[in-house]
């Protein structure tokens, strides 16, 4: 008895598929990528650590009696 | 565990950050694969995204469906770019985007071969299916509706089958 056209091309797909994920897991260096990963996480907060802690810039900051402190960073990014 | 989407629990969230990474990052560049990158570069587009899930770990209930829509995305975003896309479809054309997944088998390669030319919401929801996603997962994580993903689904199956020559007819 001929096999289901719905069944069988559900199982080439099952089956091709777990053929390129096995051959992608071959591929990959999933460890030495999650290492990466947390490496370039650790250097993102390290930098707003940073930023964070560090004193404002005198020279990005400026000031007007009527509208107070204005931060020209901002300001420069509707420009 | 994160356990294969089709009639199970693709939602559930009950590992950690890094073994959900280890199970489903192979699985994100094939399909990023099926969406027309290659795989060196779906590979940089879904360690973008794992980022940016990391970051969200804590707040994101359905990593396996949100991974897919970024990617979806940020290919998308990669494509659209104007400098690259007339070059990347230069290299799809010379068939050049197909190289980094030389070492991919034929059969693997015919498979992506057929999807690639796909309309792009087709492939779209055919990228899901071959992992296994049901056409309801399809519509509630892609935001569509049913019957046009299963209407996508008939069509997508029955073109795989007949240039396969699995069989004639696919319902």
């Amino acid at each position: 008895m001929a096999e289901d056209p719905n069944v069988a091309l559900d199982n080439y797909l099952e089956r091709t598929t777990a053929s390129a994920l096995d051959s992608l897991a071959s591929m990959i260096d999933i460890e030495g990528r999650l290492r990466e990963l947390h490496q370039r996480r650790a250097a993102t907060q390290d930098k707003n650590d940073a930023r964070s802690s560090s004193p404002p810039d005198a020279t990005q900051i400026s000031s007007s009696p009527m509208l107070g402190t204005v931060n020209t960073s901002d300001l420069n990014r509707f420009a | 565990m994160f356990t294969s989407p089709e009639g199970q629990q693709p939602t559930v969230k009950s590992s950690s950050f890094d073994e959900y990474y280890r199970y489903d990052f192979p699985k994100l560049v094939l399909y990023g694969m099926s969406q027309r990158v290659s795989r060196f570069e779906a590979e940089e587009l879904v360690q973008d995204v794992m980022v940016s899930i990391a970051d969200r770990w804590e707040t994101i209930d359905t990593p396996l469906a949100y991974a897919r829509r970024a990617v979806t995305n940020k290919v998308r975003a990669f494509r659209g770019k104007a400098a690259h896309a007339a070059a990347a479809e230069a290299a799809y054309m010379r068939g050049k985007h197909l190289a980094p997944a030389a070492d991919l088998n034929d059969g693997v390669r015919e498979l992506l071969q057929i999807v690639h030319n796909m309309p792009e919401d087709r492939r779209e929801v055919m990228g899901w299916h071959i992992q296994g996603f049901t056409a309801e997962e399809i519509a509630a994580f892609t935001g569509r509706n049913p019957a046009t993903v299963r209407s996508h689904l008939r069509h997508g199956r029955a073109t795989i089958a007949q240039l396969l020559k699995l069989m004639g007819d696919v319902g």
